[in-house]
């Protein structure tokens, strides 16, 4: 369900180019649970950007559930990936206005859904992943690993059938590190995708395949 | 967060009130000063006794039969003045023609008008009290039965009616008026010359026709409109220009420091057009946000306009929506441009937190609206400082210490416009003051005659006036030498306006030539360029100027006129009493007193407008400071926010909050001051090019520029002082939390 043929992505700033990624070639099923390792710089959040459609490749193609991303729009890019694929970022990335449920409820407000289901499917979000007392509280308010726990809440809200996390369990202790891991994989349970990008042995011996990327590519074995 | 909007809130209302105040003050001004061109009568000829005696008997039906059938004649009015009795109290009246409110376009506060045949009357506003009442005018009991407008916002030649009693014509014999109503202004011109013709012809040379327009100044008029019009709309401008600046700026920084925000949302789904639409929403919220704070705060600036300049700048309708548009275009405008780019960045490079290196740009879009915001407020400086200049040049040079007490406007001893007679002032007058211990008063003095004289020369023949004067005259009639010098008696000597030398010699370039004049001829020592409209106290660039002494005595038909200018300490009752020594002197009661004209007398109903206008722009380029201060305190804001992990990081390793203060503040303090520089600079330029393009002088206010340039710097500092402190006084762990 994601094909990606001769993939590159070069970086320009100014005069000098950064090959980010030289020629990837990757399937994943569906319902997957791979996990990507690599040394830093290898390109690892790079291809986790070209397949969660945030950037678009240099050359070569990306295909996601079957079609060729190349060809939609800004709007049916922003279509796929609000109602079908959740993020997870090392650095959790929550809106610092927003409250934890309206951080979690903000896909859901990208899909037009009324308010009050928003908010429903909010607080229950919150709850799963243990925190519905924090509903009212700001980003800045929460611990690491309770921010890192409204990322994954936000990502899981929409029931996405792809889940790409950026190395979740990166900045937290190893207890965190396991809550937020064992939520992610309730989700593939769920028939979920699941793609981690990790430093962590421990967690790269949970996903069912495990992809080495090495200087751009991906190396076999 | 909360400072931030509550400043950058307070700056767009205060745009919004600005504007909204600017735009009515202009609209009320704008409909003054066309109001003053339409109550000149431009479609009216004047004809009435002129200089020159011969048959002063009123013109008779011969002459309304032969007016009747000029082109475009609507209506003959005729009034005949009635005097006064000497020596007895007495009533000014005037005796007119059925029709003669309406072709003057007076209108009638109360009651109507007088009915032919019966014994009624119409008082001017002066006397409104004697509405309804029996009066004894002339030996004749009349019943009031109207009561006209004020005059006197019409202009000086109107303002003595305030005081008049009119009756009906009664066949009364006397110096008799007649006004004659055209359909236009062009059939009205096109009857000059017929209307002349038929003068000659029948040996009825004592009566003058002109338009009525002139005797208001019509072509003044026009013209100080057209210069307060272009001054007032470039102020304006000025205003639109700093708003949309601030705003421009603040939407900017706004998407610049919310870009990691999109980044995150394009993440969970958000399309494109979603972070526009988003943007665009809280934009217009914003705009009418500001608007709806703005309208009560328009409202006191205007108040506060009011009570200290008189300038009447209550919001009116059109002002409100023009604003709210224009208000709410700059905003969206101003807001989507960002959006736009913003929403354009791919959103992994927003979410893996690029926009962390952008405050740099941030400051320097702060200091970009500071430069726009103080280029603007120079250009407006020296739009309405050229403005003024060009004013005074069109009516000629005083100042608020002079004074001129004049008989130009009179004609033997019957003024043109007021009824009474009038002193006809000499040189003996001149003398008699100079010897009177009110000479102490004053600073400098001056004594001209003036006789209107046909001139000719090798590029063509004029009629215009030779002033023969004694005394610091070209000073104190505000002319100036562009060329060779003022002349020197005993030669013949004169001094030509660079206008009439143009007329006669087709060129300025003159001097050595000679020029014959009032029967001798006249060697021409310098040019000089004075006002554009002769008006009593100035010396006009289409005139010429000799030295009395070289005429050696008053010719006829001289207008005399004396112009002093008080000690800068003497008390302004001075002229008061210098007008009442002329008038002693002359001691009749059928004459009015000599009154000083004084600044705010010559054409004061265009000069109100500017005055007013004056002071209301010192007052907007403060206020329009005060908001390029508000824009910049917001963005310092904004800039202490962004930067407050940052300086959690730098008081984690050892900062004091001082050092902090000092490093966040000393480079604004430099750039703001090469900021202001630049923008002052630039609106230099641009403010000359403005003035040039309208041909009008330009002139700029040297002080108030250095003051301004100083002054940005010291504000940039005070605007930003308060983030900044608000930002390094957070506890370092606080800081180092926020996103
Ligand atoms: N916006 C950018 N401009 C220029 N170069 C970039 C940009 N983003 C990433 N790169 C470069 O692309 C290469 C791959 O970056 P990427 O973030 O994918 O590495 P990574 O494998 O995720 O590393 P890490 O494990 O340290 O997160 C790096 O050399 C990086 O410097
Ligand atoms: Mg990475």
């Amino acid at each position: 369900m994601i094909e990606l043929q001769g993939v590159t992505k070069t970086y320009r700033k100014g005069r000098v180019e950064v090959p980010a990624l030289r020629g990837v070639d990757l399937c994943i099923e569906e319902g997957e649970h791979v996990a990507l390792v690599g040394p830093s710089g290898a390109g690892k959040s790079t291809l986790l950007y070209l397949i969660g459609l945030m950037e678009e490749p240099t050359s070569g193609s990306v295909r996601l559930f079957g079609e060729e991303t190349a060809r939609l729009t800004d709007a049916e890019r922003s279509r796929l990936r609000g109602r079908t694929i959740g993020f997870v970022f090392q650095a959790f990335n929550l809106v610092p206005q927003l409250k934890a449920w309206q951080n979690v409820a903000l896909p859901l407000h990208y899909q037009r859904r009324p308010r009050r289901e928003q908010r429903e499917r909010a607080l229950a979000m919150l709850e799963r992943v243990g925190l519905a007392d924090r509903a009212e509280h700001y980003p800045s308010e929460l611990s690491g690993g309770e921010e890192q726990r409204v990322a994954i809440a936000r990502a899981m809200v929409i029931e996405p059938r792809l889940i790409l996390a950026d190395e979740p369990t990166g900045n937290l202790d190893r207890a965190s590190g396991r809550v937020v891991l064992e939520l992610l994989e309730t989700a593939v349970e769920g028939g979920a995708t699941l793609v981690i990008v990790t430093h962590d042995p421990e967690v790269a011996a949970r996903a069912g395949r495990v992809v080495r990327v090495v200087d751009g590519r991906v190396a076999r074995g | 967060m909360k400072l931030r909007s509550a400043l950058s809130l307070a700056s767009t209302s205060l745009v919004a009130a600005l504007l909204i105040v600017s735009l009515a003050s202009y609209e009320r001004a704008l409909r003054r000063l066309d109001w003053l061109t339409e109550v000149a009568g431009r479609n009216v000829l004047l004809i009435r006794i002129g200089e020159g005696g011969g048959n002063l008997a009123p013109l008779g039906s011969d002459f309304l039969a032969f007016v009747s059938n000029l082109e475009g004649l609507v209506r003959v009015a005729s009034q005949v003045q009635g005097g006064r009795r000497p020596n007895a109290f007495d009533y000014y009246t005037l005796y007119v023609s059925e029709n003669y409110f309406q072709v003057r376009g007076f209108r009638f506060v109360a009651g109507r008008p007088p009915q032919p045949g019966r014994d009624e009357a119409v008082v001017g506003f002066g006397l409104r009290d004697l509405m309804g009442r029996k009066l004894v005018v002339k030996g004749t009991r009349v019943r009031v039965v109207g009561v006209l407008e004020s005059m006197s916002d019409r202009g000086w030649p109107d303002a003595p009616l305030d005081q008049v009693v009119f009756l009906a014509d009664r066949g009364v014999l006397g110096p008799t008026t007649y006004y004659l109503e055209f359909e236009s202004e062009r059939a009205a011109r096109a009857a000059l010359v017929p209307v002349r013709r038929w003068l000659r012809e029948h040996s009825r040379e004592g009566y003058r026709v002109q338009p009525l327009a002139s005797l208001y100044g019509l072509d003044l008029r026009r013209k100080l409109r057209d210069v307060l019009a272009g001054a007032i709309s470039w102020g304006v401008s000025a205003i639109v220009l700093v708003a949309g600046a601030n705003l421009a700026t603040f939407q900017l920084a706004r998407a610049l420091e919310r870009i990691r925000v999109l980044g995150i949302r394009r993440a969970v789904g958000a399309s494109r057009q979603d972070v526009l639409r988003e943007a665009l929403v809280s934009a217009t919220l914003w705009a009418l946000l500001g608007l709806t704070l703005g309208l009560p705060l328009a409202y006191a600036l205007a108040g506060w306009f009011g009570a200290r300049t008189g300038l009447d700048a209550r919001p009116t309708p059109v002002a409100f929506a023009s604003t709210a548009l224009g208000l709410l275009f700059l905003v969206l405008a101003s807001a989507y441009l960002p959006a736009r780019w913003a929403a354009d960045q791919p959103p992994a490079g927003a979410a893996r937190g690029m926009a962390a290196s952008l405050p740099q740009k941030r400051l320097g879009l702060a200091l970009a609206s500071l430069a726009l915001g103080m280029a603007a407020l120079v250009v407006q400086l020296g739009v309405s400082r050229s403005a003024d200049e060009h004013t005074r040049k069109l009516v000629g040079n005083l100042s608020s210490n002079t004074a001129v007490y004049s008989s130009f406007f009179f004609v033997g001893s019957r003024s043109l416009t007021d009824p009474r007679g009038v002193v006809p002032l000499d040189h003996g007058d001149y003398a008699a003051l100079l010897a009177s211990p009110l000479a102490a008063e004053l600073r400098a003095h001056a004594y001209v005659e003036a006789y209107g004289v046909p001139l000719g020369g090798p590029a063509g023949k004029t009629y215009t006036y030779v002033r023969a004067y004694e005394g610091a005259y070209p000073e104190l009639a505000g002319a100036r030498l562009i060329a060779g010098r003022w002349p020197r008696p005993g030669d013949n000597e004169a001094a030509i306006g660079q206008e009439l030398a143009e007329r006669l010699f087709g060129s300025t370039d003159v001097l050595g030539l000679e020029l014959p004049a009032l029967g001798r001829r006249w060697k021409l020592v310098g040019v000089y360029a004075g006002a554009g409209e002769a008006l009593p106290g100035n010396a006009a660039s289409d005139q010429l100027l000799l030295l009395r002494e070289d005429l050696g005595a008053t010719l006829p038909r001289a207008r005399g006129e004396i112009l002093v200018e008080k000690n800068p300490r003497a008390p302004k009752e001075i002229f008061a009493a210098i007008g009442r020594f002329l008038t002693a002197r002359h001691a009749s009661p059928e004459l009015a007193p000599v009154e000083p004209f004084t600044v705010n007398d010559l054409a004061p109903e265009v000069r109100a407008v500017l005055l007013e206008l004056t002071a209301a722009y010192r007052l907007l380029a403060a206020v329009i400071l005060l908001l390029a201060g508000a824009g910049l305190a917001a963005q310092t804001a904004m800039i202490a926010e962004l930067e407050t992990r940052t300086l959690g990081i730098r008081r984690a390793v050892g900062a004091s909050r001082g050092r902090l203060l000092f490093e966040l503040l000393m480079p604004l303090l430099q750039a703001s001051l090469l900021a202001g520089a630049l923008g002052a600079g630039a609106g230099v330029l641009v403010s000359y090019w403005v003035v040039r393009a309208q041909g009008a002088t330009w002139a700029f206010p040297w002080a108030s520029l250095t003051f301004i340039v100083l002054a940005a710097p010291l504000l940039a500092a005070l605007a930003a002082a308060l983030p900044a402190w608000r930002a390094v006084r957070r506890p370092p762990a606080e800081a180092m939390r926020m996103e």
